[in-house]
């Protein structure tokens, strides 16, 4: 097992550093560069001299190679370097981002979770009922509907006309655990549906295709209650899809939270990869983009060891 | 006969006179104001740095504006009014002597003086600062402090709108002290002689300030605390304040304008002339705009009503001119176009021009923007000009401004400077950056805009404002169309709210009903 885990963890190093290749290739592709983002709020002219000195402090004069070289340096060293655009160091900015997004992940996940779990079984065991199709249609709506338009309704609907909730910001549960669990709700509830409508498809199918096996009809043979054939025996196997899908998931989480973290106006990770990148900030870019990756393979490595879990078949020595 | 000193000096003893306590920015209070309270504003975007002399956004210099005090301030009639410069003066062209007001103190309990004001000034010109607000005192040579509350200001060349700068952040003054003390860091830990002072920054989250308590104007300001929050979806800024979580939101949605005046439940504030709208044109020798007709062509075909309707919703005012309102030398009955198409036509076909013409536009994701582009874009079409709409974002907008690679510019100038000459230079003058991208040099602009740079009086500075007008038009390298407005929403009991042209926020005079 410890061997396992030593050989994943180093085969997410070559990820990161292709990753950190990547995402410093597309900024300097995209046109446009954080120093005229700067000068461009002047609304005055700048001299060429000031604008080549802004370059030189920035490292924005040197070669492409010699400025991943130097930044990819720091980086190893611990330093994620300073925000062009704010008076900054980078890690000061995105280490207060990482709770508002993670709470509010966790959140949506669970809510989605807690929702879709038993509506996938339900329509499971009971295919073409009502309640199956309303299930699937539900699912289909859920996964139609983008995160723009449920933020809007429910900002419409629960913080301006039934004042239940309030339509912005996020308080940090370590000052007030209340607000907080009411700032990070509708942004939460927000990103669920999109989730909760593919764990719903995904359980469901998974659930009729474990159902018509050959243990499953022996233990049904044998006179077992329906609810004890499906906790008991189809449930582990019948999730083991499931899992994969939650884990792929949370990437959609990140990509969701950048849209909804706007809308609801959420200091987290995704509205500030959003804000760096339309304002060029590289540094900014360049660590939240490596600290989502990071997340990620590590989820996914989570993914994997739960696989051992649920299948012992999978299980490594 | 006035010249050009009794005009200036008797303007600035003036304007000391009527508003030497007042800082000319603020609406009259009634009688009774109610002291205390927090007001929440709803800010597009996050201030970023209180660095005054590094800020750039709009959100950073009302931040700054709270925080810091302005040598000088504007008043409702868009001219100079005294601010911590409690009056000035002109001994020559060159020279400019500023009086400041005594028994200032910063935040940090330092004194307010001429040593300060050297230090804050010499600072933006200082090139390992990085400040953008150097262009902006290009024309200053020297500051001399002449005693503990006189400054001496030597000019390399004559020019009128010298002073206006230090309206905004580039005349917010900030402790010696602190700054030497914090160096790289200073942005997050300011100390002005404002009527605020910063006491948290959560990026994204908000900024707190609290009342100074010791700011020099006594009884001001009737807030304890000011909350600003960056909320950066209109729809989402709304919501808070009309669900009452803010006081005030700013840059309301334009499509909501309308609906929002006919509620009760916020007030809609509208200042005209808070950005410029025109089409500018690139005469570079690759582009359509080379030929003067095909540009000419514009300011006859385009449907400036239809725009203003269709972009606007109404709002704002149709302009023929870069002399935006809430300057004194704006002039409403300026209308030198009425829509002709069969005179447009008539140029296009004079342009010289090989046809089919196609021109590029790249535009930012703007709704307002986008709205005006299509009309824009059917309006050409008429003339037989296929015009090519290009997404880009802000920053591929700028590069391909700076790079002098776009075909035409749909976008306008954006944000209100009280003086005409702090834009105009830089989009006529032949040595200004936004001439320079659109490849426009006219020797005859340079000489109308150095004519009212040296002009001694407010009326010769007019005429040669107008001059300036007429041939920027007749050259069409921007054909002007609207001044749009800016909007804010107040929660009915905010009192003392003063709109003011540029937009940025003053909060020493509100208080809460």
């Amino acid at each position: 097992m410890a061997t396992y885990l030593l050989r994943r963890l180093l085969a997410t190093l070559p990820v990161l550093l292709l990753t950190s290749i990547i995402v410093f290739l597309l900024m300097r592709l995209l046109p446009g560069d954080p120093i005229n983002m700067y000068i461009g709020q002047a609304q005055a002219d700048v001299s060429e001299e000031m604008i080549a000195q802004l370059r030189r402090d920035h490292g924005l004069d040197q070669p492409l190679p010699v400025q991943y070289a130097v930044w990819i340096g720091k980086v190893l060293a611990g330093d994620l370097g300073r925000s062009i655009l704010s008076p900054q160091p980078v890690l000061d900015i995105l280490a207060p981002r990482i709770l508002p997004t993670v709470q509010i992940s966790l959140i949506a996940w669970l809510l989605a979770v807690a929702f879709a779990l038993p509506v996938g079984i339900m329509s499971a065991t009971r295919p073409d009922s009502w309640a199956d199709r309303a299930g699937t249609v539900g699912a289909l709506i859920g996964a139609a509907m983008p995160y723009f338009l449920v933020g809007g309704l429910l900002i419409y609907f629960v913080a301006l006309e039934w004042r239940l909730l309030p339509a912005s910001g996020f308080v940090s549960p370590f000052v007030d655990p209340w607000a907080s669990l009411r700032t990070s709700l509708l942004p939460a509830v927000t990103l669920s549906f999109g989730l909760a409508a593919v764990i719903v498809r995904q359980s469901r199918s998974s659930f009729i295709d474990v159902l018509q096996q050959a243990y499953i009809k022996t233990a049904r043979a044998k006179g077992l209650a329906e609810d004890k054939v499906i906790l008991r025996h189809a449930f582990k196997n019948a999730m083991l899809p499931v899992v994969t899908i939650m884990g792929i998931q949370l990437a959609t989480l990140f990509s969701g939270s950048i849209v909804t973290e706007t809308i609801f106006a959420v200091p987290g990770v995704g509205r500030l990869l959003v804000s760096a990148i339309l304002g060029r900030d590289y540094p900014v870019v360049q660590a939240v983009v490596l600290f989502i990756t990071l997340v990620v393979v590590f989820a996914n490595l989570a993914v994997d060891l739960a696989y051992g879990f649920l299948d012992p078949r999978t299980r490594q020595g | 006969m006035i010249t050009r000193r009794t005009f200036l000096h008797g303007a600035a003893l003036g304007a000391g006179g009527l508003l030497a306590t007042s800082r000319g920015l603020a609406q009259s209070a009634p009688a009774a104001i109610k002291r205390g309270g927090t007001l929440r504003v709803a800010i597009f975007a996050d201030p970023l740095t209180f660095d005054q002399h590094i800020t750039g956004n709009l959100q950073g210099r009302t931040a700054c504006r709270a925080i810091y005090d302005t040598l000088l301030t504007i008043d409702r009639e868009g001219r100079l009014a005294p601010g911590l410069v409690e009056s000035w003066s002109q001994p020559d062209d060159q020279t400019f002597l500023l009086k400041l007001r005594q028994g200032v103190k910063f935040h940090d309990g330092t004194p307010f003086d001429a040593a300060a004001v050297k230090f804050n000034i010499d600072r933006i010109r200082d090139p390992k600062l990085g400040s953008i607000r150097g262009g902006e005192i290009r024309a200053l040579d020297t500051v001399e402090v002449v005693d503990a509350h006189t400054v001496k200001l030597n000019l390399k060349s004559a020019f009128a709108a010298f002073l206006f700068p230090f309206t905004d952040v580039t005349g917010c003054i900030a402790s010696p002290t602190a700054m030497q003390k914090w160096g790289n860091d200073y942005g997050l830990h300011p100390v002005g002689a404002g009527p605020f002072r910063l006491v948290q920054y959560q990026k994204d989250t908000q900024t707190v300030m609290e009342k100074s308590a010791d700011y020099w104007d006594k009884g001001k300001p009737y807030l304890d605390r000011l909350i600003l929050r960056p909320i950066p979806t209109d729809s989402t800024r709304l919501a808070e304040l009309r669900s009452g979580g803010v006081d005030i939101a700013e840059a309301l949605p334009l499509q909501d304008i309308r609906r929002l005046r006919q509620t009760q439940e916020i007030i809609v504030s509208e200042k005209v002339g808070f950005r410029w709208e025109y089409f500018g044109f690139n005469l570079n020798d690759q582009f359509p705009g080379k030929s003067k007709k095909f540009r000419q062509a514009f300011q006859w075909a385009i449907d400036r009503e239809a725009l203003h309707q269709a972009a606007y919703f109404g709002t704002g005012s149709i302009g023929y001119d870069g002399i935006l309102p809430g300057s004194p030398f704006h002039d409403p009955n300026y209308k030198p176009y009425k829509r002709d198409m069969e005179m447009a036509k008539r140029l296009i076909g004079e342009s010289g021009l090989s046809t089919p013409i196609v021109i590029k536009g790249p535009l930012q994701p703007d709704p307002v923007k986008q709205r005006a582009a299509q009309v824009f874009q059917a309006t050409a079409a008429e003339l037989g000009v296929k015009v090519e709409i290009e997404q880009v974002d802000s920053a591929g907008y700028r590069d391909a401004l700076r790079g002098g690679k776009m075909p035409m510019d749909l976008q306008g100038w954006w944000g209100y400077r009280p003086d005409p000459d702090q834009y105009l230079a830089i989009l006529l003058h032949s040595s200004g950056s936004y001439a320079q991208y659109h490849g426009y040099k006219n020797p005859r602009m340079d000489q109308l805009i150095d004519a009212e740079r040296t002009a001694r009086t407010e009326a010769e500075r007019r005429k040669a404002f107008r001059e300036l007008s007429e041939l920027m038009n007749d050259d069409a390298v921007y054909v002007p169309w609207h001044y749009s407005s800016d909007f804010k929403g107040l929660h009915p009991r905010v009192k003392g709210f003063f709109h003011s042209q540029d937009a940025i926020m003053t909060f020493e005079d509100i208080h809460l009903a």
